[in-house]
């Protein structure tokens, strides 16, 4: 396909030759930068106008007698043409330029003249000879190649879309990428895609690089030749001269003469193990860093890192085997080593303690799955969501989506994946812990850990809290932190926890039955995806098709048998009355059925809309506890445009009495609108969260 | 030029002690400093505005619709103009704009019935009619608008705000970006934090929503009351004391903090987003469609001390009016006229306006030509980024102001250009920050807002 674009486009631009020569004299209305402009297949394309003006640069150097003519008329005023004759030696060139031009504009055309008759000649030989590789006059021939030849400016390279997708119109450029973009999809997400990295290999002619003015890749700067860095390989460096040069850069910078690499890797591992680099700055070696605390102890790792070729294991051996690397970040037990080590060095430049360490995002949510008995060790494999589903792999298996990073992992500082970050921010905000009380995926740590620590009821409580303690710190509780765990799992005498009115509202689907005034059976919708409930994680599901509720209204089905019902369950008896307004707004379509119908007394109300609204109102009616009130949408005759509003209000209405307090409750199903009904932590889960959430497990001595 | 140093040096970590939601500012971060160091004063000068908020009109509207008269388009009316710039898309003949404009105020500045209602505060309104961006392309022109760059990942505005300042309420996040229905073009992009730490990046929150826990991320817990969660936090301040004492790091105290600040956050944010709580002739005023709503909260939010607050029209690009633009400007003009106005009044009213900076304006304009689907006119604008509208108002401004001007036509500004880093020099300068002076030092140089332009628009300051 994209070959077939790519010819298409080059015999759009072998047609309009003319219009490409014109386009050198007024150069202005084609811009170089970057200017993304909307194009049409008929629009001169100014890449392909830059390709033409290079193209006759190039003739120029090398004499090109096909365009000897151009160039001299170029450098000639107007008025002068007159008295100048076209010298070339190309017979066709001379011959239609036999008489002077009067302008540039002519010259354009009487050139575009020649290429569409060289073009038509092209074509008709071959209709009667389709293997035809040349024209037989070698002088028309020489024309041709113009048009068709290695490096003509007609053609669009043979090369990855991103470095050509500028050639084409606007909308070709939109189906490669689309059609580019499936095949990349596929390639990923097909069930036997092999695991794969993306590798680069270099072009076959590899191309100048150039400098791109303030990053801007349509401001080509200077030349840039490929070699080392005059810096390190001398004035001027000798030049790379395989290929691309890429495997010569590697060499230069692993040479054993380049010591910097080792430096900066050996710093790097240093700096993870540490917190801190012994160069605080991990990409910057430079006159502007500030210079290493322990110099020599640098160079000594560098050297044997690059002796031991480049091993980053024996690398980590030697530190983690180091008494530096084995001390405690704790007070020393007399106090006096520290208290001086305080006045000395408050820093700890000099690593006179260890640094405490904090877990990173990862660590953390790795020890927690590790604590709860959860973490799955597999390796390799295909990236997933952190927290949906039952993801319990490594956090470094997290799926990073550049576009919209995560929440969760942006407030814990995560490197910013569209940058080189070479040390990650370390900060301590809110959200954090905001993340750490209130997100589901703690709590169900929680519940996990419990469980693990032993959840029967006839447990003793204190081993129960002793087994809590050596599953998150590997130590035992000391007496007091036994007591307070204690404590805190006794209910207080008066119930802390406020009853919150239970919700009473339970979205599905089902068929409406005429005969019974009811709903033949309700299936609650299986998903809820943070504003509706619905089929699926698509929407439209491939099973239960528009069916959806939202706050405030939905869509039913795609047929009868699957209207869409928001019920409402009586909490106690009383008596109770709706108000409701049902809008659907669409003119489109033939409209929507509703009914309001009663678990035991059937249909209490039901209409037509269409492009119209409707008030269902319920006059106050006895109800017991556990009578539901089915809200029911279905399709007119057919599906189109079938969404509508719909949010009813129930209100317990006073019997009169009795005092009862049912009479001041209503129910707003907007309101009241909610996903999936939690469960709240037991006192025990509520410790385990705490448990998980203290300093000593986040940070290491 | 004062420099600043590395960002993550464990000295600066010290400073981050007891951050709150969007982390203290640099002045907080740096106290007194061991030998050798610099100590570096923020703000740079007594601000004139403490607070921004920043109406993105995304998708770009015309300023010849709205703050830029072009009589002159009359006269050629259908006919092509002596000089069309280029453009994304092909346009043809002038295009006089369908909207009357009128004098309004004592400055007796034109501006068109589409901000009839905001006319009204004109006194207090700079308008700049010489705006200028790079390219008529949305993404790059979002990102010029926004991070002042229009090809490299750099931070927000409003992450250099909060950089530079932090916020005055540790309990809200100080840097919001409001969009009703989804995002904008290039989503988060536009109020990223960059190189700048996570917590500086802006809050994005789909004001379609009115409750709390939709608008904010875990800002409410689906499994314990506050009353729960009050007993869980006194356990863990009595664990993480104990373990504390012992202790050298004082990552440990902020941590320990940033679990209170967590906990009030829960009541104060609620509390800012319920615009419930305000009284009925305030919520008449602001109107009642979602733009309406998502100003007051936003006047809210200001009011409790956030710093940025960006209020984005919709998802997408709707102001990008390709087509019919007299019915698509008047609509979405129509939702917007009244909430602004009622901020300026309503600001004004509470003595707020002198230190709050109140600005409009989209990624660019739009062309003073028809935009043209082959020989059929479409009746809309394409972008324009040679010349285009954007005023302030409010904290340091001086109102009644026209700065600069586009040529005949508005097609592009010929006088007194202002550059889209001479907005944020500005902006900058009126918050107490000198754009020259504030770096952050990332990949081995010192980066700024304005890069390595940007000159303070004087004549629009009071």
């Amino acid at each position: 396909m994209m070959a077939q674009r790519r010819e298409e486009q080059a015999a759009r631009v072998r047609a309009a030759v003319t219009e490409h020569l014109v386009a050198q004299l007024e150069l202005e209305k084609y811009p170089e930068e970057n200017l993304t402009q909307i194009l049409g297949p008929n629009d001169i394309n100014p890449f392909f106008v830059r390709r033409w003006q290079r193209y006759l640069a190039d003739a120029d150097q090398r004499h090109d007698p096909i365009f000897a003519t151009w160039h001299k008329y170029a450098n000639l005023p107007p008025a002068d043409f007159a008295g100048h004759k076209a010298t070339t030696t190309h017979p066709l060139v001379a011959e239609a330029f036999a008489t002077a031009p009067a302008t540039m504009r002519e010259v354009a055309t009487r050139y575009g003249a020649l290429f569409d008759g060289v073009e038509k000649q092209w074509r008709a030989l071959l209709q009667t000879d389709p293997e035809a590789q040349a024209l037989p006059d070698e002088n028309a021939e020489a024309l041709r190649r113009v048009l068709y030849g290695p490096g003509s400016p007609c053609t669009v390279p043979d090369e990855q879309m991103t470095n050509i997708e500028w050639f084409f119109p606007t909308t070709t450029t939109e189906e490669l990428w689309k059609v580019k973009n499936e095949v990349e999809r596929w390639l990923i997400q097909s069930a036997g895609a092999p695991a794969y990295a993306t590798i680069l290999v270099d072009r076959a002619q590899p191309s100048s690089p150039r400098v791109f003015r303030r990053g801007n890749p349509m401001m080509k700067g200077e030349a840039v030749p490929r070699e080392f860095l005059q810096v390190l390989a001398g004035d001027p460096p000798p030049p790379f001269v395989h290929g691309s040069g890429r495997l010569e850069l590697a060499q230069a910078i692993i040479a054993p003469s380049n010591p910097l690499t080792a430096r900066v890797m050996v710093n790097r591992v240093w700096m993870e193990h540490f917190g801190r680099g012994l160069v605080t700055t991990p990409s910057d070696f430079g006159k502007r860093a500030e210079p290493p605390s322990h110099p020599e102890l640098l160079d000594w790792l560098a050297r044997r890192f690059m002796d031991e070729g480049w091993s980053l294991k024996s690398l980590h051996r030697r530190i983690l085997l180091s008494a530096t690397y084995q001390q405690s970040s704790l007070a020393s037990p007399d106090g006096v080593a520290s208290r001086k080590g305080q006045e000395l060095d408050p820093d700890n430049r000099l690593l006179w303690r260890m640094t405490t360490h904090r877990l990173s995002f990862e660590e953390m949510r790795d020890a927690w799955l590790a604590a709860t008995g959860e973490l799955d060790l597999r390796a390799g494999g295909k990236p997933a969501e952190l927290f949906t589903g039952e993801n319990r792999r490594r956090t470094v298996y997290a799926r990073v989506d550049r576009e919209h990073l995560s929440t969760v992992m942006r407030m814990f500082d995560f490197a910013n994946p569209d940058l080189s970050i070479p040390q990650r921010n370390d900060t301590i905000v809110p959200q954090q812990a905001l993340f750490g009380l209130n997100h589901p995926f703690l709590a169900a740590r929680a519940k996990a850990l419990l469980r693990r620590a032993g959840t029967a009821d006839g447990d003793d409580a204190s081993s129960r809290v002793r087994r809590l303690y050596e599953l998150l710190f590997q130590r035992a509780p000391t007496a007091g932190e036994m007591d307070d765990a204690l404590a805190f799992t006794q209910p207080e005498p008066v119930a802390f926890v406020k009853r919150e009115k239970p919700n009473a509202w339970q979205y599905g689907y089902g068929e409406w039955e005429e005969a019974a005034g009811g709903i033949k059976s309700f299936t609650p919708l299986p998903l809820f995806n943070g504003t509706a409930w619905q089929g699926g994680e698509q929407w439209p599901d491939k099973k239960l098709g528009w069916a959806q509720l939202t706050a405030t209204g939905g869509h039913p089905g795609n047929d009868r048998q699957h209207a869409v019902v928001r019920r409402w369950v009586a909490p106690q008896d009383g008596s109770y009355a709706i108000t409701s307004m049902l809008i659907h707004e669409p003119a489109e379509g033939d409209g929507i059925r509703a009914f309001i119908s009663h678990s035991r007394r059937g249909l209490l109300r039901s209409t037509m809309a269409h492009h119209s609204t409707a008030e269902l109102n319920v006059e106050a009616m006895p109800m017991s506890a556990g009578d539901t009130l089915d809200f029911v949408v279905d399709l007119g005759d057919g599906l189109n445009n079938d969404q509508f509003l719909w949010a009813p209000k129930i209100a317990a209405v006073a019997t009169g009495g009795s005092g009862d307090e049912g009479a001041a409750l209503s129910w707003d199903a907007q309101k009241e609108f909610a996903g999936p009904a939690t469960t709240p932590l037991s006192l025990w889960e509520q410790l385990a969260q705490t448990l998980m959430l203290t300093n000593e497990f986040v940070f290491i001595d | 030029m004062h420099t600043l140093p590395p960002p993550l040096s464990r000295r600066d970590f010290l400073r981050r002690s007891g951050v709150g939601f969007g982390l203290l500012g640099l002045a907080g971060l740096l106290g007194p400093r061991t030998a050798g160091a610099v100590t570096t004063e923020l703000p740079h000068f007594a601000p004139k505005a403490k607070r921004v908020i920043h109406f993105f009109l995304n998708g770009g509207p015309s300023h010849v619709d709205t703050f830029d008269p072009k009589p002159a388009l009359l006269k050629y009316a259908g006919q092509p103009l002596p000089q069309t710039l280029l453009t994304e898309r092909k346009t043809g003949a002038a295009f006089p704009s369908p909207f009357k404009f009128e004098r309004h105020g004592q400055s007796g500045i034109e501006v068109s019935e589409l901000f009839a209602k905001t006319a009204e505060h004109i006194d207090d309104i700079a308008v700049i009619r010489s705006m200028q961006a790079q390219v008529p392309n949305h993404e790059p022109s979002l990102m010029l608008m926004n991070c002042g760059d229009s090809i490299q990942v750099r931070p927000s505005l409003g992450a250099w705000l909060m950089y530079g300042l932090g916020s005055e309420n540790q309990n809200l996040p100080g840097f919001i970006a409001m969009c009703p229905g989804g995002q904008p073009i290039k989503g988060a992009e536009n109020w990223q934090s960059a190189f700048l730490p996570g917590a500086y990046q802006g809050t994005y929150v789909d004001s379609q929503h009115s409750t709390v826990d939709r608008l904010i991320e875990n800002i409410r817990s689906p499994h314990a009351t506050p009353e729960a969660q009050r007993r869980q936090l006194d356990l863990l301040r009595t664990l993480n004391e104990a373990h504390r004492r012992e202790r050298l790091d004082p990552r440990l105290d902020a941590r320990i903090e940033s679990f209170e600040l967590a906990f009030r956050m829960q009541t104060e944010a609620a509390d800012a987003f319920d615009i419930s709580r305000e009284p009925q002739q305030i919520r008449d005023l602001y109107g009642s469609g979602v733009h309406g709503r998502q100003t007051l909260i936003a006047r809210r939010l200001l009011e409790r001390g956030v710093r940025f607050v960006q209020l984005w029209h919709g998802a997408g690009q709707p102001w990008d009016n390709h087509d019919k633009i007299e019915e698509n400007h008047r609509r979405l003009a129509g939702e917007l006229d009244q909430p602004i106005a009622a901020l300026l009044g309503d600001l004004k009213h509470r003595g707020m306006l002198e230190d709050t900076l109140v600005i409009w304006g989209g990624e660019f304009g739009r062309t003073p030509t028809v935009e043209m689907n082959g020989s059929t006119s479409k009746l809309g604008r394409d972008h324009n980024h040679y010349g285009f509208s954007v005023w302030m108002a409010g904290g340091g401004i001086k109102g009644g102001t026209v700065h600069g001007s586009t040529d005949e036509f508005g097609f592009a500004a010929v006088e007194n250009a202002v550059s889209v880093h001479d907005l944020h020099a500005t902006i900058l300068h009126l918050m107490g920050l000198d754009h020259e002076r504030l770096t952050y030092r990332y990949s081995g140089r010192d980066f700024r807002l304005t890069d390595v332009e940007g000159d303070v628009v004087k004549g629009i300051l009071a």
